[in-house]
């Protein structure tokens, strides 16, 4: 593990502006339905230096309180673009990158990461609790926070589990340690860990593969039902989970985004002849 | 490696000559296997050989410290002063031997011999040195011995019986001084005593040649490198292994480490010795080495084993576990305490362990850094020395005390023992923990 520390990005600071409840947020020009809450413009982003290009000129818009799925062959770079919206990429070495990002309107990298990172939080590929209690990892995002008050604490721990549908599940065994739980449920407790944060975005990167058919199931079911509350970004191999539960599909090919439109139309009627050939399975 | 293309096919067309000679695998392996048998058994059992040569080697040194140093090894070895301490009594100048006192509160033991003159029993005893020596192990209620006063400020003094009898010059109501040696026989001793009436001169010395002072000035130093040593260790490893990018300077700075934990120990001592001990004397005002010279010393030594240790145990954990944290929101301080050091423990702990067993090893170092003088009373500023110094200095005298440096080694030995098997009960329990 190596940070990049360096200071290329404008000056960080907390702001106060996202913090206002009445923010407005602007609408899609070509959905206009949609209220728009992350917008990448002209995104170029490179590992080592410069050597290597993993997204070419990216422009899109991630919609308020609708699954967006990020699909496309291994290697394309939508897991690049899923780590930009909350700045993991930044902890690599030698990545740089090229236009920007907006979150709500305010470009990210102006944004203090820990800010930043509690109102857009993630999902990894392989489950990841920390080796402590149940309780302790879904209360770790908020006492970094500062949370001390315990009634508060509790309230938001077991809401959290019982929004994932974990908390039947493990309510006798809340002090046992996270990682002895099964993968589905790890998995199930790394979300409930993002949700205690109360962040407007979920970013999830492949959260079924390393799960089986039943524990994918109760996933997807919760992505569903999460998403009346918070704007869900999922990268995935499978093209029918994306056809199962995303609203818009992002469709990548060597760092290009190929195709950006509602997931029905996406699968029904694909514009581009390369999205026409994947869906078809002609390769990928 | 370069493949012989001809040689290949003669070995293949030898081979094949072979076959064709009818010669199967089963005949070549019966006619080769009483050969081959007889191959194996000379690396074998040079290999038998060498093993138990070197446990025979290990033995015998542990056997030998074990037979040397038992019988020295005692209580009081270990709880009393390295220096002897004196008092020189006398009789009270208007004293007068009376003549018949009542004794009979003695009570009275066959391993004992008395002076029924002067109601005092008297038992022969070792020094630290393994010496026979005399002490006064009984002294009546009556006995005119409970009057002695030190010669210097003539105060009372009534002998214990940590002290044995240096000499003891008696003064006879004719005049006569009689001395007797402490270690002329207790007879002797017995002899000269009742034949005067004055004690006219006399020395009496504590043991001596205990470590005391030692085992405590080495759990001082332990202490006082442990607090330098790993804040700095363990800050160290957080650095390399967390934050330093893979560039030149991570990689010089990683290769310092490797190195500076290949230099002679000896070579640090001088460093303490001309570095330290000046700057802690011109802040603390104390002269030459002293625990914190030694301390800072041993942080310089010990820091590449820490260094190494805890970033091989921060190595391991996943980086995911890191990443997640971060994620949520924690900030790089937050993931360092909540995260990569309660699960890098089994790495600090053992650092830790080592640390001491290090500490109580060196002593090249220490001898300059830290001071071969064997204090009586451990102090923070002045100089002490370590168990292991104290093993220095009693061979390095004029005459060497082999059998006191063999029970010192036993000390080290079984705290060693003690340190790595706490070392495996460490891994074992956080496996266990882990398989959990």
């Amino acid at each position: 593990m190596s940070l990049n520390l360096s200071k290329k990005h404008k000056k960080e600071q907390l702001n106060l502006d996202l913090l206002n409840p009445d923010l407005k947020l602007e609408h899609s020009s070509e959905f206009p339905n949609e209220e728009v809450i992350f917008k990448v413009n002209d995104y170029n982003f490179y590992y080592d230096k410069k050597e290597k290009m993993a997204l070419k000129n990216i422009n899109l818009e991630i919609f308020k309180n609708k699954v967006i799925a990020f699909i496309g062959p291994s290697g394309c770079g939508k897991s690049t673009l899923l780590r930009c919206f909350n700045r993991m990429n930044d902890l690599i070495d030698g990545c740089s990158k090229e236009g920007n990002i907006t979150y709500k309107g305010f470009d990210i990298d102006a944004l203090n990461t820990i800010q930043l990172r509690s109102k857009v939080g993630m999902v990894f590929q392989q489950p990841n609790p920390f080796p402590m209690s149940i309780y302790n990892n879904v209360a770790y995002g908020l006492r970094c926070q500062g949370m001390k008050d315990k009634g508060e604490l509790n309230k938001i721990v077991l809401n959290s589990l019982k929004d994932v549908g974990l908390y039947e599940e493990v309510k006798d065994r809340i002090t046992l340690s996270g990682t002895s739980l099964s993968g589905g449920q790890q998995q199930r407790l790394c979300i409930a860990r993002c949700i205690a944060m109360s962040p407007d975005v979920i970013l999830m990167d492949e959260p079924t593969s390393a799960l089986d058919p039943l524990a994918t199931l109760k996933i997807e079911e919760l992505i569903k039902k999460l998403k009346e509350k918070y704007t869900i970004v999922i990268v995935t191999h499978n093209m029918q989970q994306a056809a199962r539960i995303s609203d818009y599909t992002a469709f990548f090919m060597l760092g290009e985004l190929v195709e950006f439109s509602k997931t029905e139309d996406f699968f029904a009627r694909p514009k581009d002849k390369r999205s026409e050939d994947y869906i078809t399975g002609k390769f990928g | 490696m370069k493949i012989n293309k001809k040689k290949d096919a003669e070995l293949i067309e030898n081979s094949m000559e072979k076959v064709s000679n009818s010669q199967t695998i089963e005949a070549v392996v019966e006619k080769n296997i009483k050969s081959r048998k007889f191959k194996d058994i000379l690396p074998n059992s040079a290999t038998y050989f060498f093993s138990f040569l070197c446990l025979i080697v290990l033995c015998l040194v542990i056997g030998f410290v074990f037979f040397e140093g038992s019988s020295y090894l005692s209580w009081d070895f270990i709880t009393s002063n390295y220096s002897r301490s004196s008092v020189t009594l006398k009789s009270e100048d208007n004293f007068t031997f009376e003549g018949n006192y009542d004794y009979s509160d003695l009570e009275r033991f066959e391993n004992i011999t008395y002076s029924e003159k002067w109601g005092i029993g008297l038992e022969l005893g070792k020094d630290n040195n393994q010496n026979d020596v005399i002490y006064v192990v009984q002294i009546s209620e009556n006995s005119p011995f409970n009057t002695l006063i030190r010669a210097d400020d003539q105060t009372h003094f009534v002998i214990t019986n940590e002290f044995y009898i240096s000499y003891i010059t008696v003064k006879t109501n004719d005049g006569m001084y009689l001395t007797a040696n402490g270690n002329r026989g207790i007879e002797n001793m017995v002899e000269t005593l009742n034949q005067g009436d004055f004690i006219y001169d006399s020395q009496f010395l504590t043991k001596g040649g205990g470590i005391r002072s030692s085992i405590i000035s080495t759990c001082l130093l332990i202490l006082f490198t442990l607090i330098f040593s790993l804040p700095l260790g363990i800050g160290g490893a957080i650095y390399l292994a967390y934050y330093a990018k893979d560039n030149k300077v991570t990689r010089i700075i990683r290769s310092l480490v490797d190195m500076s934990s290949g230099i002679p120990s000896i070579i640090f001592g001088l460093v303490g010795a001309a570095i330290f001990i000046p700057i802690i004397g011109s802040i603390s005002g104390s002269n030459g080495g002293n625990v914190f010279t030694g301390a800072l010393t041993l942080t310089l030594i010990l820091l590449p084993t820490i260094v190494k240790t805890v970033e091989e145990s921060i190595k391991t954990i996943p980086k995911s576990m890191i990443s997640a944290s971060l994620a949520l929101g924690a900030s790089h301080s937050e993931t360092i305490f909540k995260i990569i050091l309660p699960n890098s423990i089994e790495g600090i702990l053992n650092a830790t362990i080592l640390s001491i067993g290090r500490t109580i090893g060196e002593s090249a170092a220490l001898v300059f850094a830290m001071g071969t003088l064997i204090a009586a009373t451990p102090s923070l500023t002045s100089a002490n020395t370590t168990l292991a110094v104290h093993i220095w200095y009693i061979l390095a005298g004029e005459t060497p005390q082999y059998g006191q440096a063999c029970a010192i080694s036993i000390i080290i030995l079984i705290v060693v023992l003690l340190l790595s098997l706490s070392s495996k009960l460490i891994s074992y329990l956080f496996k266990k923990k882990k398989e959990r």
